[in-house]
């Protein structure tokens, strides 16, 4: 998948991303670089309702569930991959954690272009986005809009 | 009310401002915490010739926000508050990038804290400005402050 | 980025190539914490002790001038090239030898290479590819050769 995948897609084009398996070693990593990037500094993550079962069964779960965020930067990687650099520049990106997502789930990115804003010098894409799990049903649901110089001015 | 912890906070309450450099370890160890292996965001070997920060790396913002203004509850040294919150929505939208050696200043609000089935939200609104006044990201954040219900509120 | 072609389809003189990447401090201390974690298996995260891949005094006392690369990091990055051109192929069947001919310093831009040298016929036909990583200037730093199976077309 290159960065300029962008240019072929429009409305009603789907987009995937990988496939992951949500483990305990990644929701770990998610913490340590949440932590290590607020503190600028190396930094664990300790007990919490992401790392620990019992924590998070003191605090009404069933179990410890993953940090949103984990799956929304899946998201954000898929628009990476399609956009490049016009996702990194000019972009939104609004995801809602509507169902939790525990270790051993199957995590797949999908997004699927509702519009593309056409503008004498630049496109919108806008795109429907959601992380579903094995069974299909989604966990983690939103939208991104992504600003790209049409080819001629790029 | 600012100073206590998280679950404090009042619609209305409008942080301290946080001022700091962003550093290579805050942009990379961010990326690796969720498996981002861009060049982007590891080096300035990439077509912007800066090493970028994730756009989602905005969630460390919020946090360190919180530990300047919640000095009951700093996460990133380890503190804890009466319960874990739940994060339910993350909607960041890019003007500009995050590079590494930008001085940034982040700021927010709470701008609001309702009820919804049960359950306490807090909506924050977060922005982060280059040092030199240029605004790159905008930033809303909706999170639970605990998992647990409360009957009563339903 | 590998080869344009499909990884049943290689000629002799195909060439392929991986990212280029920063070896930088950050890169050589997440290798040192992943092996000793792996290495003690037990399930506990591992920071790892300072080396010389992770510490500036203990390499100058060792003789260096900084810190180094563990060679297989690059050999790794080697390894990812093999893996996406060659998939289940290259993980079910294939070879990979390294050897670290020059050190790999802070900050080096360094990119993966492969030239597929003999395509081996016979019952089960096998790519025989040198490898390499090198630094923006061309100079070769871990070089070496891999064997895979070539796949049904």
């Amino acid at each position: 998948m290159g960065a300029s995948d962008w240019q072929s897609l429009d409305k009603g084009s789907e987009l995937h991303g990988q496939t992951r398996v949500m483990t305990a070693e990644r929701l770990r990593w998610y913490g340590d670089g949440l932590l290590t990037s607020s503190a600028g500094a190396p930094t664990e993550v300790g007990i919490n309702i992401h790392t620990d079962d019992a924590y998070a069964q003191a605090e009404g779960l069933p179990a410890a569930i993953a940090d949103g965020m984990l799956g929304a930067n899946w998201l954000a990687e898929m628009l990476l991959d399609y956009f490049g650099e016009y996702y990194l520049t000019t972009s939104r990106l609004r995801v809602k954690f509507i169902k939790p997502v525990f270790v051993g789930q199957q995590m797949s990115p999908r997004g699927v272009v509702s519009e593309v804003i056409r503008e004498e010098e630049r496109s919108i894409f806008q795109i429907e986005l959601s992380l579903t799990d094995e069974e299909g049903t989604p966990r983690t649901v939103g939208e991104a809009s992504v600003t790209v110089p049409n080819p001629a001015t790029a | 009310m600012l100073d206590g912890y998280i679950s404090d906070l009042e619609k209305g309450d409008v942080f301290r401002p946080t001022e700091f450099e962003v550093t290579s370890l805050m942009a990379t160890q961010y990326a690796h915490g969720v498996e981002q292996t861009h060049e982007f965001f590891h080096s300035a070997n990439n077509s912007l010739s800066r090493q970028v920060r994730p756009i989602t790396a905005v969630h460390a913002d919020k946090m360190k926000l919180l530990d300047a203004n919640c000095l009951k509850e700093q996460r990133i040294t380890g503190g804890r508050g009466p319960d874990w919150r739940i994060h339910f929505e993350h909607d960041a939208e890019s003007i500009e990038p995050v590079f590494v050696g930008d001085t940034i200043r982040v700021s927010g609000r709470i701008a609001d804290r309702y009820w919804k089935r049960g359950r306490e939200y807090l909506l924050y609104e977060i922005e982060v400005h280059h040092a030199d006044g240029r605004l790159l990201i905008r930033y809303r954040d909706r999170t639970l402050l605990r998992y647990r219900k409360n009957e009563e509120t339903e | 980025m590998t080869s344009t072609r499909s990884a049943a389809d290689l000629t002799v003189g195909d060439v392929l190539s991986g990212p280029a990447r920063l070896m930088s401090r950050e890169r050589m201390r997440w290798y040192c914490d992943a092996l000793e974690t792996t290495a003690l298996g037990t399930g506990e995260f591992v920071i790892a002790e300072p080396t010389i891949h992770s510490d500036d005094d203990f390499a100058i006392a060792n003789g260096l001038p900084g810190i180094i690369a563990d060679g297989m990091i690059s050999t790794n990055w080697i390894s990812g090239m093999l893996l996406e051109q060659f998939g289940v192929g290259y993980v079910g069947g294939g070879e990979l030898q390294t050897k670290f001919i020059r050190p790999i310093y802070e900050d080096e831009v360094i990119e993966t290479r492969g030239e597929v040298r003999v395509v081996e016929g016979g019952e089960r036909p096998v790519y025989v590819i040198d490898v390499w990583c090198e630094t923006a200037d061309g100079q070769k730093c871990t070089v070496g050769q891999a064997r895979i199976p070539v796949p049904a077309g």
